[in-house]
């Protein structure tokens, strides 16, 4: 016999509560709507905590949702807001959409128009396909929002100043942006005024800016992708955020970023991808920040500061291959290129490493003498790649004497740094795996002529004789 | 057909045809605009990133340096070396006119030959390697060397007839190379450091005009890279033109002039020397 005492019974007791308790909760009733049937007015019998979920199939409606429910269905059901106003209007606290295709916003931007406008904390927006759309996902003053796994894609036939953002945040904390994608829209993911919030895995593509931020602090975001936009980040007024391992790549145009800073200041940059882009990194005004770690490739112009962008500190990156490293347009700014560990790599620098330690032996100038002229008087550039050019880079080279750019590197590292965070894996395409026959080929290809011409000769000397 | 020009320029082509260096300077050619390519790729790891654009900027370099040259020479060895045969030419009843049409148009077939054999098998290589995403820009790329071998057979011709002495044609041509090569481009540059920056917009888009080797890469790089290639430099040039393929064709008309004035020249020069 098991004896139980007092304390017992009442943690017995307390326990048969919650059973009383939990399944009024569970009690919440699962409700079927069939096609042709209209959502709202199944909203309006529904108490909070229901599932609303649709059968496959077309919902001419505008949705008011008042009362925390969960709408869901099979096959993406596929609500039509005919293209006026707001085609779903979440005002609970704590409801789900999930799993629909939402579509045909209104046009009026000024009406804060959107496919899916949040104005509740708690709100959770998973799975969904939006497109058709306005602003795709508009949260205006909620917090603690989810959205995670959508593709919202924006209106082509709208003019870029006429469209939407994807995911557009206003007055907004606390929330979580995942694994969605975004295209065709102006900006993919817009910020103003909203603070910590996490922003991971995304991919945005073919929008102005793919991050847009203004006065947003403290915010993170890491895993995403952001190719052949305008900018692939445009950061604008904000403090204290960290970006991590992103790719920002193909921006290309005149206004064209991987990432711009327009006064932002001590934010920290890790691992990240810039890759062939008009401008890598361009900082306006902006101060404090903190570069490691980043591969910095084929871009026109890798780094381009303006004025006011002091202290700032690159150190431990890759710059390989950018057409021009440097751009400054004033040159007394103070940029910090080592730290602890050293500096950057730079694949223009050609100095030598007697002790071995990795770390070459004479600082490298990272603005050559072309680059000067080019910060001077733009229109240089047509003369970029020019022989002339060449042999200005060389005789600076060889009479540093010439030496006109002030920003050294008093670290550089002779080899690339292996920074294994940076998501090379995500733009890797199938053809770098074709190497080898590439240089077959090549190799073949040389040797051709080359018989070609023994070929000839032997003819030649044949018919003399 | 039979028309004097023609047969002139059929007795040309053959001769040169029959020489040597034409035929090696096709195959040093392509050989260095694949192992050109070749090395680029292998330096920027060819991840499959890379456009068109850094590749064929190598190549256009390449072809800037050594068209212009083999152009130049050619030009001269056969116009001063079958002296007298030109001579035995006038003695014919056709025109000046004619006979340095016929000779100019030998040269051109040669030269466009040997320069259509050296890219021709990096094109093939090229497409076999990478397959023919990047055909249109690399015809461009032909087309323009072709247009800038055309300048410089021109210029070589009335180099050879205003000098008459191979010696001295010769001197002049690799003079005027490395004018056109290296100095130009110095004097631009310099000027920098000279004028204000409003000038200098206009003074470095228009110096472009006066060098055919600096106008065909410009041209090469804005039709394959686009005006933002330029950066800032694009823009003002749209500002200026209009738009780019507007520049585009002022360009292409610049290389027109580039062709067409020294021939003008040379058949004056011609028709009134006194052999």
């Amino acid at each position: 016999m098991v004896r139980i005492s007092r304390r017992g019974w009442l943690a017995l007791a307390l326990i048969a509560l919650l059973f009383l308790i939990v399944p009024d909760r569970l009690k919440s009733a699962v409700r079927i709507v069939r096609a042709g049937d209209s959502i709202a007015s199944a909203l309006s019998q529904a108490s909070p905590g229901d599932t609303l979920r649709l059968d496959e199939g077309e919902y001419f409606e505008n949705l008011v949702i008042e009362v925390p429910i969960v709408l869901t269905g099979k096959g993406h059901p596929w609500i039509r807001g005919g293209y006026e106003g707001i085609v779903i209007h979440i005002k609970a606290p704590g409801t789900v959409i999930d799993g629909l295709r939402v579509s045909e916003a209104g046009t009026r931007l000024i009406d804060d128009m959107a496919c899916i406008l949040v104005e509740a904390d708690s709100v959770t927006i998973q799975n969904n396909r939006i497109d058709e759309s306005l602003h795709g996902i508009y949260v205006k003053a909620g917090s603690w929002i989810t959205i995670h796994d959508n593709r919202i894609e924006g209106r082509l036939d709208l003019i870029e100043e006429d469209r939407g953002n994807g995911i557009h945040l206003w007055n907004s904390r606390h929330s979580r942006i995942e694994r969605n994608e975004i295209l065709n829209t102006r900006d993919g993911i817009y910020f103003s005024f909203a603070d910590s919030t996490i922003i991971r895995q995304n991919h945005v593509h073919h929008v102005r800016y793919g991050l847009h931020y203004m006065y947003s602090n403290h915010n993170i975001f890491e895993d995403n992708l952001f190719d052949e936009n305008v900018a692939g980040a445009a950061l604008m007024y904000s403090q204290n955020i960290g970006f991590y391992r992103n790719v920002f790549a193909r921006c290309r145009g005149f206004r064209a970023y991987g990432i711009l800073y327009q006064s932002m200041d001590d934010t920290r940059a890790e691992g990240n991808l810039i890759l062939d882009n008009s401008r890598g990194i361009f900082l306006n005004n902006s101060g404090g920040n903190i570069l490691l770690h980043n591969d910095v490739v084929d871009n026109d112009v890798a780094v381009q500061m303006n004025a006011g962008s002091d202290a700032n500190i690159f150190a431990g990156n890759n710059f390989i291959n950018n057409l021009s490293e440097l751009l400054l347009d004033i040159s007394h700014t103070e940029i910090v290129w080592t730290d602890s560990s050293g500096g950057n790599y730079w694949s223009g620098y050609d100095g030598y490493d007697l002790d071995g330690d990795g770390i070459g032996d004479k600082p490298y100038t990272i603005q050559n003498v072309f680059q000067v002229l080019e910060s001077n008087c733009p229109e240089v550039r047509f003369y970029l790649f020019s022989p002339a050019a060449e042999i200005l880079e060389a005789a600076e080279r060889a009479l540093p004497i010439l030496e006109l750019g002030k920003s050294r590197d008093a670290a550089p590292r002779m080899r690339p740094l292996a920074n294994h965070d940076v998501p090379w894996f995500r733009v890797r395409q199938d053809r770098s795996e074709m190497n080898p026959l590439v240089a077959g080929a090549f190799f073949i290809g040389s040797a051709t002529p080359l018989f070609l011409l023994l070929g000839l000769s032997r003819n030649h000397s044949g018919k003399r004789k | 057909m039979s028309h004097p020009v023609w047969l002139i320029a059929k007795q040309e082509f053959t001769l040169n045809r029959r020489n040597r260096w034409v035929i090696s300077f096709a195959v040093v050619f392509s050989v260095l605009t694949i192992l050109v390519s070749l090395l680029g790729m292998v330096t920027s790891g060819y991840s499959g990133f890379q456009d068109f654009v850094r590749t064929s900027a190598s190549i256009i370099n390449l072809d800037g340096f050594i068209v212009p040259l083999f152009a130049l020479l050619l030009g001269v060895f056969s116009f001063l070396s079958h002296r007298e045969h030109l001579e035995l030419m006038v003695t014919q009843p056709i025109s000046r006119a004619k006979i340095i049409l016929g000779k100019y148009l030998g040269l051109l077939l040669t030269v466009i030959g040997a320069t259509l054999l050296g890219f021709g098998l990096p094109g093939i290589v090229f497409s076999l390697a990478v397959g023919v995403e990047g055909a249109f820009q690399y015809f461009i790329v032909v087309l323009l060397a072709l247009l800038l071998s055309v300048v410089f057979t021109g210029l070589a011709v009335l180099i050879s007839l205003l000098s008459r002495r191979q010696q001295i044609a010769l001197g002049v041509s690799v003079g005027l190379w490395i004018f056109f090569e290296l100095l130009y481009g110095m004097l631009m540059l310099g000027t920098t450091l000279h004028f204000s920056h409003a000038t200098l917009k206009v003074l470095l888009l228009a110096g472009l005009t006066g060098n055919p080797v600096d106008l065909t890469r410009v041209l090469s790089l804005l039709v394959i890279g686009g005006p933002h290639f330029f950066g800032p430099a694009g823009a003002t040039l749209i500002k200026l033109t209009g738009s780019a393929s507007v520049a585009s064709l002022l360009g292409l008309a610049a290389i027109l002039l580039w062709i067409v004035i020294p021939m003008l020249v040379s058949i004056r020069v011609f028709s009134r020397q006194n052999l």
